[in-house]
Protein backbone atom coordinates (compact mmCIF):
# COMPACT_ATOMS: atom_id res chain seq x y z
CA UNK A 1 0.00 0.00 0.00
CA UNK A 2 1.53 3.66 -1.20
CA UNK A 3 2.08 6.63 1.09
CA UNK A 4 -0.95 8.20 -0.86
CA UNK A 5 -3.40 5.56 0.50
CA UNK A 6 -2.54 5.74 3.71
CA UNK A 7 -3.11 8.89 3.93
CA UNK A 8 -6.46 8.77 1.90
CA UNK A 9 -7.87 6.09 4.83
CA UNK A 10 -6.63 8.38 7.49
CA UNK A 11 -8.31 11.00 6.03
CA UNK A 12 -11.39 9.64 5.31
CA UNK A 13 -11.23 7.79 9.50
CA UNK A 14 -10.81 11.72 10.57
CA UNK A 15 -13.56 12.84 8.36
CA UNK A 16 -15.53 9.62 9.28
CA UNK A 17 -15.05 10.40 13.03
CA UNK A 18 -15.53 14.36 12.60
CA UNK A 19 -19.34 13.49 11.30
CA UNK A 20 -20.12 10.85 14.07
CA UNK A 21 -19.49 13.72 16.68
CA UNK A 22 -21.42 16.13 14.87
CA UNK A 23 -24.09 14.01 14.67
CA UNK A 24 -24.12 12.96 18.24
CA UNK A 25 -23.96 16.58 19.15
CA UNK A 26 -27.11 17.14 17.78
CA UNK A 27 -29.90 17.45 20.26
CA UNK A 28 -32.24 14.59 19.29
CA UNK A 29 -35.03 16.47 21.63
CA UNK A 30 -35.51 19.24 19.18
CA UNK A 31 -36.10 17.06 16.20
CA UNK A 32 -39.72 15.57 14.75
CA UNK A 33 -40.02 11.81 14.26
CA UNK A 34 -38.78 11.87 10.76
CA UNK A 35 -35.94 13.79 11.16
CA UNK A 36 -35.28 11.37 14.20
CA UNK A 37 -35.36 8.52 12.17
CA UNK A 38 -33.17 9.90 9.56
CA UNK A 39 -30.21 11.23 12.63
CA UNK A 40 -30.58 7.28 13.11
CA UNK A 41 -29.97 6.30 9.83
CA UNK A 42 -27.23 8.70 9.23
CA UNK A 43 -25.56 7.15 12.85
CA UNK A 44 -26.02 3.74 11.87
CA UNK A 45 -24.13 4.49 7.98
CA UNK A 46 -21.44 7.09 9.62
CA UNK A 47 -20.57 4.41 12.70
CA UNK A 48 -20.74 0.91 10.58
CA UNK A 49 -18.42 2.69 8.04
CA UNK A 50 -16.18 3.67 10.81
CA UNK A 51 -15.61 0.31 12.00
CA UNK A 52 -15.30 -1.21 8.97
CA UNK A 53 -12.84 1.08 7.62
CA UNK A 54 -10.64 1.04 10.89
CA UNK A 55 -10.44 -3.04 10.70
CA UNK A 56 -9.53 -2.68 7.26
CA UNK A 57 -6.79 -0.26 8.42
CA UNK A 58 -5.27 -2.10 11.24
CA UNK A 59 -5.87 -5.63 8.86
CA UNK A 60 -3.50 -3.96 6.40
CA UNK A 61 -1.11 -3.43 9.80
CA UNK A 62 -1.13 -7.29 10.37
CA UNK A 63 -0.04 -7.72 7.44
CA UNK A 64 4.17 -7.05 7.96
CA UNK A 65 3.35 -8.45 11.69
CA UNK A 66 2.19 -11.87 10.18
CA UNK A 67 5.27 -11.65 7.35
CA UNK A 68 8.17 -10.99 9.82
CA UNK A 69 6.71 -13.79 12.38
CA UNK A 70 8.98 -16.65 11.43
CA UNK A 71 12.32 -14.38 12.13
CA UNK A 72 10.84 -13.24 15.50
CA UNK A 73 10.13 -16.78 16.23
CA UNK A 74 13.74 -17.75 15.01
CA UNK A 75 15.92 -14.60 16.69
CA UNK A 76 13.66 -16.28 19.98
CA UNK A 77 14.75 -20.02 19.22
CA UNK A 78 18.55 -18.60 18.66
CA UNK A 79 18.26 -16.76 21.90
CA UNK A 80 16.93 -19.73 23.75
CA UNK A 81 20.16 -22.00 22.03
CA UNK A 82 22.76 -19.84 23.07
CA UNK A 83 21.80 -19.89 26.62
CA UNK A 84 21.55 -23.78 26.04
CA UNK A 85 25.06 -23.10 25.28
CA UNK A 86 26.40 -20.99 27.94
CA UNK A 87 24.53 -23.87 30.14
CA UNK A 88 26.05 -27.20 28.38
CA UNK A 89 29.92 -25.52 28.99
CA UNK A 90 29.14 -25.57 32.81
CA UNK A 91 27.57 -29.77 32.49
CA UNK A 92 30.55 -30.35 30.42
CA UNK A 93 33.33 -29.13 33.08
CA UNK A 94 30.96 -30.84 35.88
CA UNK A 95 31.05 -34.15 33.92
CA UNK A 96 34.80 -34.21 33.74
CA UNK A 97 35.44 -32.93 37.35
CA UNK A 98 32.51 -36.52 37.92
CA UNK A 99 34.50 -38.42 35.73
CA UNK A 100 37.93 -37.70 36.86
CA UNK A 101 36.27 -38.81 40.30
CA UNK A 102 35.02 -42.16 39.37
CA UNK A 103 38.82 -42.96 37.79
CA UNK A 104 40.31 -41.99 41.43
CA UNK A 105 37.49 -44.24 42.95
CA UNK A 106 38.65 -47.49 40.77
CA UNK A 107 42.09 -46.67 40.88
CA UNK A 108 41.69 -46.31 44.69
CA UNK A 109 39.78 -49.80 44.72
CA UNK A 110 42.72 -51.43 42.43
CA UNK A 111 45.23 -50.31 45.21
CA UNK A 112 43.45 -51.90 47.94
CA UNK A 113 42.89 -55.08 45.70
CA UNK B 1 54.24 -27.71 33.38
CA UNK B 2 55.78 -25.31 36.24
CA UNK B 3 57.91 -26.36 38.48
CA UNK B 4 58.61 -24.15 40.81
CA UNK B 5 55.11 -23.90 42.92
CA UNK B 6 56.16 -20.00 43.77
CA UNK B 7 56.54 -19.53 40.32
CA UNK B 8 53.06 -20.71 39.42
CA UNK B 9 51.25 -19.28 41.84
CA UNK B 10 52.52 -15.50 41.17
CA UNK B 11 52.36 -15.96 37.08
CA UNK B 12 48.36 -17.42 38.00
CA UNK B 13 47.88 -14.64 40.23
CA UNK B 14 49.16 -11.52 37.63
CA UNK B 15 47.01 -13.17 34.73
CA UNK B 16 44.21 -13.32 37.38
CA UNK B 17 44.80 -10.00 38.14
CA UNK B 18 44.78 -8.62 33.94
CA UNK B 19 41.65 -10.75 33.39
CA UNK B 20 39.71 -9.58 36.05
CA UNK B 21 40.47 -6.04 35.00
CA UNK B 22 39.38 -6.43 31.35
CA UNK B 23 36.67 -8.35 32.23
CA UNK B 24 35.18 -6.46 34.47
CA UNK B 25 35.43 -3.40 32.60
CA UNK B 26 34.02 -5.39 29.28
CA UNK B 27 31.33 -7.45 30.65
CA UNK B 28 29.60 -5.64 32.76
CA UNK B 29 28.18 -2.71 30.15
CA UNK B 30 26.84 -5.55 28.06
CA UNK B 31 25.20 -7.64 30.38
CA UNK B 32 23.77 -4.79 32.27
CA UNK B 33 21.96 -3.07 28.93
CA UNK B 34 20.83 -6.44 28.10
CA UNK B 35 19.20 -7.15 31.52
CA UNK B 36 17.71 -3.15 31.55
CA UNK B 37 16.87 -3.38 28.01
CA UNK B 38 14.85 -6.84 28.14
CA UNK B 39 13.32 -5.72 31.72
CA UNK B 40 12.12 -2.74 29.56
CA UNK B 41 11.00 -4.87 26.62
CA UNK B 42 8.67 -7.33 28.98
CA UNK B 43 7.17 -4.08 30.38
CA UNK B 44 6.65 -2.86 27.02
CA UNK B 45 5.20 -6.10 24.94
CA UNK B 46 2.81 -6.21 28.70
CA UNK B 47 1.68 -2.97 28.38
CA UNK B 48 0.67 -3.35 24.88
CA UNK B 49 -1.40 -6.28 25.06
CA UNK B 50 -3.18 -4.53 28.16
CA UNK B 51 -3.87 -1.27 25.71
CA UNK B 52 -5.27 -4.32 23.33
CA UNK B 53 -7.43 -4.97 25.56
CA UNK B 54 -9.09 -2.30 26.54
CA UNK B 55 -9.09 -0.74 23.31
CA UNK B 56 -11.45 -3.91 22.69
CA UNK B 57 -13.22 -3.29 25.33
CA UNK B 58 -14.01 0.24 25.03
CA UNK B 59 -14.70 -0.04 20.83
CA UNK B 60 -17.12 -2.90 22.35
CA UNK B 61 -18.87 -0.61 24.92
CA UNK B 62 -19.23 2.09 22.46
CA UNK B 63 -20.60 0.43 19.82
CA UNK B 64 -23.41 -0.88 22.21
CA UNK B 65 -24.02 3.04 23.39
CA UNK B 66 -24.62 4.33 19.77
CA UNK B 67 -26.87 0.74 19.33
CA UNK B 68 -29.00 2.38 22.39
CA UNK B 69 -28.79 5.75 21.02
CA UNK B 70 -30.12 3.97 17.70
CA UNK B 71 -32.81 2.92 19.42
CA UNK B 72 -33.96 5.30 21.22
CA UNK B 73 -34.00 7.94 18.15
CA UNK B 74 -35.73 5.51 16.12
CA UNK B 75 -39.80 5.70 16.01
CA UNK B 76 -41.95 4.78 13.38
CA UNK B 77 -46.00 4.30 13.32
CA UNK B 78 -45.67 0.61 11.59
CA UNK B 79 -44.16 -1.42 14.96
CA UNK B 80 -43.21 -4.33 12.59
CA UNK B 81 -41.05 -1.87 10.13
CA UNK B 82 -39.61 -0.45 13.33
CA UNK B 83 -38.79 -4.15 14.67
CA UNK B 84 -36.98 -4.69 11.34
CA UNK B 85 -35.14 -1.19 11.24
CA UNK B 86 -33.44 -2.15 14.55
CA UNK B 87 -32.69 -5.35 13.62
CA UNK B 88 -31.17 -4.36 10.92
CA UNK B 89 -29.24 -1.66 12.59
CA UNK B 90 -28.49 -4.60 15.56
CA UNK B 91 -26.86 -6.93 12.52
CA UNK B 92 -24.88 -4.43 10.90
CA UNK B 93 -23.36 -3.53 13.91
CA UNK B 94 -22.45 -6.99 15.07
CA UNK B 95 -21.01 -7.70 11.70
CA UNK B 96 -18.47 -5.31 11.40
CA UNK B 97 -18.03 -5.31 15.17
CA UNK B 98 -17.07 -8.70 15.30
CA UNK B 99 -14.36 -8.47 12.41
CA UNK B 100 -12.76 -5.38 14.09
CA UNK B 101 -12.27 -7.43 17.64
CA UNK B 102 -11.57 -10.35 15.62
CA UNK B 103 -8.47 -8.37 14.21
CA UNK B 104 -7.75 -6.54 17.53
CA UNK B 105 -7.51 -9.87 18.72
CA UNK B 106 -5.09 -11.01 16.72
CA UNK B 107 -2.49 -8.32 17.71
CA UNK B 108 -2.27 -9.68 20.94
CA UNK B 109 -0.19 -12.63 19.42
CA UNK B 110 2.11 -10.46 18.13
CA UNK B 111 2.73 -8.49 21.55
CA UNK B 112 3.14 -12.02 23.06
CA UNK B 113 6.01 -13.23 20.24
CA UNK B 114 7.86 -9.85 20.78
CA UNK B 115 7.61 -10.37 24.93
CA UNK B 116 8.58 -14.42 24.55
CA UNK B 117 11.81 -12.74 22.76
CA UNK B 118 12.17 -10.43 25.63
CA UNK B 119 11.95 -13.09 28.63
CA UNK B 120 14.33 -15.25 26.47
CA UNK B 121 16.86 -12.32 25.95
CA UNK B 122 16.73 -11.70 30.12
CA UNK B 123 16.92 -15.16 30.46
CA UNK B 124 20.56 -14.97 28.72
CA UNK B 125 21.33 -11.79 30.17
CA UNK B 126 20.34 -12.85 33.74
CA UNK B 127 22.31 -16.26 33.67
CA UNK B 128 24.34 -17.21 36.66
CA UNK B 129 26.40 -19.72 33.81
CA UNK B 130 29.61 -17.51 34.66
CA UNK B 131 28.82 -18.05 38.74
CA UNK B 132 28.33 -21.82 37.57
CA UNK B 133 31.43 -21.86 35.74
CA UNK B 134 33.36 -20.77 38.75
CA UNK B 135 31.68 -23.55 40.97
CA UNK B 136 32.53 -26.12 38.02
CA UNK B 137 36.39 -25.41 37.85
CA UNK B 138 36.48 -25.10 41.47
CA UNK B 139 35.18 -28.30 41.93
CA UNK B 140 37.87 -29.46 39.32
CA UNK B 141 40.69 -27.99 40.75
CA UNK B 142 39.72 -30.59 43.81
CA UNK B 143 39.36 -33.28 41.60
CA UNK B 144 42.84 -32.66 39.81
CA UNK B 145 44.37 -32.88 43.17
CA UNK B 146 42.45 -36.10 44.29
CA UNK B 147 43.18 -37.96 41.07
CA UNK B 148 46.84 -36.52 40.75
CA UNK B 149 47.68 -37.93 44.53
CA UNK B 150 46.08 -41.05 44.09
CA UNK B 151 46.50 -42.27 40.18
CA UNK B 152 49.80 -39.71 39.51
CA UNK B 153 51.23 -40.14 43.08
CA UNK B 154 52.17 -36.53 42.38
CA UNK B 155 51.97 -33.44 44.47
CA UNK B 156 53.38 -31.17 41.50
CA UNK B 157 50.41 -30.57 40.10
CA UNK B 158 48.03 -30.27 43.38
CA UNK B 159 46.65 -27.10 43.11
CA UNK B 160 46.55 -24.68 46.39
CA UNK B 161 43.30 -23.23 48.37
CA UNK B 162 45.30 -19.79 46.35
CA UNK B 163 45.34 -21.11 43.51
CA UNK B 164 42.15 -22.91 43.00
CA UNK B 165 40.41 -19.04 44.43
CA UNK B 166 42.03 -17.33 41.45
CA UNK B 167 41.15 -20.40 38.84
CA UNK B 168 37.79 -20.20 39.68
CA UNK B 169 37.69 -16.70 39.19
CA UNK B 170 39.47 -16.91 35.75
CA UNK B 171 36.68 -19.14 34.96
CA UNK B 172 33.82 -17.51 36.35
CA UNK B 173 35.89 -14.08 33.98
CA UNK B 174 36.50 -16.46 31.03
CA UNK B 175 32.60 -17.58 31.27
CA UNK B 176 31.33 -14.31 31.55
CA UNK B 177 33.41 -12.92 28.87
CA UNK B 178 31.84 -15.03 26.80
CA UNK B 179 28.66 -14.67 28.02
CA UNK B 180 29.08 -10.50 27.48
CA UNK B 181 30.48 -11.86 23.72
CA UNK B 182 27.34 -13.95 23.17
CA UNK B 183 25.14 -11.13 24.51
CA UNK B 184 26.44 -8.68 22.42
CA UNK B 185 26.39 -10.95 19.23
CA UNK B 186 22.82 -11.81 20.06
CA UNK B 187 21.72 -7.88 20.32
CA UNK B 188 23.56 -7.51 17.39
CA UNK B 189 22.38 -9.98 15.28
CA UNK B 190 19.03 -9.49 16.32
CA UNK B 191 19.19 -5.68 16.04
CA UNK B 192 16.82 -5.17 12.25
CA UNK B 193 14.47 -7.61 13.78
CA UNK B 194 13.59 -6.32 16.91
CA UNK B 195 13.92 -2.77 15.30
CA UNK B 196 11.05 -3.28 12.45
CA UNK B 197 8.55 -5.30 15.24
CA UNK B 198 9.35 -2.26 17.31
CA UNK B 199 8.41 0.16 14.81
CA UNK B 200 5.12 -2.01 13.80
CA UNK B 201 4.44 -2.18 17.74
CA UNK B 202 4.60 1.90 17.82
CA UNK B 203 2.24 2.19 14.26
CA UNK B 204 -0.36 -0.46 16.33
CA UNK B 205 -0.05 1.74 19.52
CA UNK B 206 -0.74 5.19 17.45
CA UNK B 207 -3.85 3.55 15.81
CA UNK B 208 -4.98 2.16 19.16
CA UNK B 209 -4.25 5.61 20.42
CA UNK B 210 -6.29 7.32 17.57
CA UNK B 211 -9.57 4.92 18.43
CA UNK B 212 -9.17 5.43 22.25
CA UNK B 213 -9.00 9.22 21.67
CA UNK B 214 -12.28 9.13 19.39
CA UNK B 215 -13.99 7.16 22.16
CA UNK B 216 -13.42 9.23 24.24
CA UNK B 217 -14.49 12.12 22.61
CA UNK B 218 -17.76 10.59 21.88
CA UNK B 219 -18.71 10.29 25.33
CA UNK B 220 -17.43 13.58 25.92
CA UNK B 221 -19.83 14.63 22.95
CA UNK B 222 -22.52 12.92 24.50
CA UNK B 223 -21.83 13.30 28.49
CA UNK B 224 -21.23 17.74 27.36
CA UNK B 225 -25.42 17.71 25.49
CA UNK B 226 -26.88 15.88 28.09
CA UNK B 227 -25.32 17.10 31.57
CA UNK B 228 -24.40 20.04 30.91
CA UNK B 229 -25.93 21.82 27.45
CA UNK B 230 -28.97 20.66 27.56
CA UNK B 231 -30.09 21.46 30.96
CA UNK B 232 -28.29 24.81 31.00
CA UNK B 233 -30.18 25.93 27.65
CA UNK B 234 -33.30 24.44 28.76
CA UNK B 235 -33.03 26.12 32.63
CA UNK B 236 -33.54 22.33 33.93
CA UNK B 237 -30.90 22.30 36.47
CA UNK B 238 -32.16 20.68 39.84
CA UNK B 239 -29.09 20.62 41.22
CA UNK B 240 -26.54 23.34 40.59
CA UNK B 241 -23.48 21.63 42.34
CA UNK B 242 -23.65 18.50 40.69
CA UNK B 243 -24.01 20.00 37.49
CA UNK B 244 -21.08 22.31 38.15
CA UNK B 245 -19.27 19.08 39.42
CA UNK B 246 -20.03 17.08 35.71
CA UNK B 247 -18.77 20.21 33.88
CA UNK B 248 -15.73 20.30 36.01
CA UNK B 249 -15.28 16.85 34.96
CA UNK B 250 -16.25 17.06 31.31
CA UNK B 251 -13.25 20.08 30.91
CA UNK B 252 -11.00 17.66 32.69
CA UNK B 253 -11.45 15.02 30.32
CA UNK B 254 -9.58 17.27 27.41
CA UNK B 255 -6.59 16.00 29.34
CA UNK B 256 -6.95 12.41 29.15
CA UNK B 257 -6.51 12.86 25.33
CA UNK B 258 -3.47 14.43 26.24
CA UNK B 259 -2.34 11.32 28.33
CA UNK B 260 -3.45 9.08 25.28
CA UNK B 261 -0.95 11.33 23.21
CA UNK B 262 1.37 10.82 25.72
CA UNK B 263 1.51 7.12 25.53
CA UNK B 264 1.93 6.77 21.99
CA UNK B 265 4.82 8.92 22.01
CA UNK B 266 6.30 6.53 24.98
CA UNK B 267 6.40 3.54 21.90
CA UNK B 268 8.37 5.92 19.79
CA UNK B 269 11.14 6.55 22.20
CA UNK B 270 11.19 2.67 22.88
CA UNK B 271 12.06 2.16 19.36
CA UNK B 272 14.73 5.14 19.94
CA UNK B 273 15.86 3.64 22.24
CA UNK B 274 16.41 0.58 21.23
CA UNK B 275 18.49 1.87 18.02
CA UNK B 276 20.36 3.92 21.04
CA UNK B 277 21.66 1.02 22.85
CA UNK B 278 22.37 -1.01 19.42
CA UNK B 279 24.76 2.29 18.78
CA UNK B 280 25.78 2.80 22.28
CA UNK B 281 24.23 6.01 23.18
CA UNK B 282 21.41 4.83 25.50
CA UNK B 283 22.64 4.71 29.37
CA UNK B 284 20.92 2.78 32.15
CA UNK B 285 19.51 6.25 33.45
CA UNK B 286 17.51 6.89 29.98
CA UNK B 287 16.23 2.89 30.31
CA UNK B 288 14.33 3.92 33.64
CA UNK B 289 13.28 6.99 32.11
CA UNK B 290 11.63 4.59 29.44
CA UNK B 291 10.37 2.73 32.24
CA UNK B 292 8.57 5.70 33.01
CA UNK B 293 7.11 6.61 30.19
CA UNK B 294 5.61 2.30 29.43
CA UNK B 295 4.39 3.08 32.43
CA UNK B 296 1.92 6.02 31.67
CA UNK B 297 0.57 3.68 28.78
CA UNK B 298 -0.56 0.70 31.53
CA UNK B 299 -1.64 3.97 33.58
CA UNK B 300 -3.77 4.97 30.48
CA UNK B 301 -5.23 1.51 30.04
CA UNK B 302 -6.05 1.27 33.99
CA UNK B 303 -7.91 4.69 33.81
CA UNK B 304 -9.75 3.70 30.87
CA UNK B 305 -10.63 0.24 32.67
CA UNK B 306 -11.93 2.64 35.40
CA UNK B 307 -14.19 4.27 32.67
CA UNK B 308 -15.61 1.65 31.45
CA UNK B 309 -17.11 0.16 34.55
Amino acid sequence: MDGNTIRDRNAEVADLEAVELRLLAIDADELDDAKRNELADELHECSTNLLRLRNADLRNLSEPFKGREPELQAATSRLKNDLQGLENAVEVIDTVSAAMGTITEIVKLIAVG
Amino acid sequence: MIRNPGLKQSWLCAIGFVVLLIGLTACTHTVEQGKAFSDVGIQYADAVVELLDVTTDTVIEDDSNTLLYLQELTKLEDKEKEREKLEGFLKGHDDELSALVTTLEGFRIYARMLKSYFVNLQALATTDAPQSTAKAVAGLSDSINVTSKYLLKSQELTISEAEKKVLASLGRLASGGFHSAMLREALKRDARIIGEQLLLHEKLLAKLSGILEHSTKKRYETEKKERVVKPYKNKEITDRGKWKKDRARLLRTAFFVESLETAAKAAREMRQAWEGMLEGKTDLGASRLLLEDINEITAVAHQLKEALK
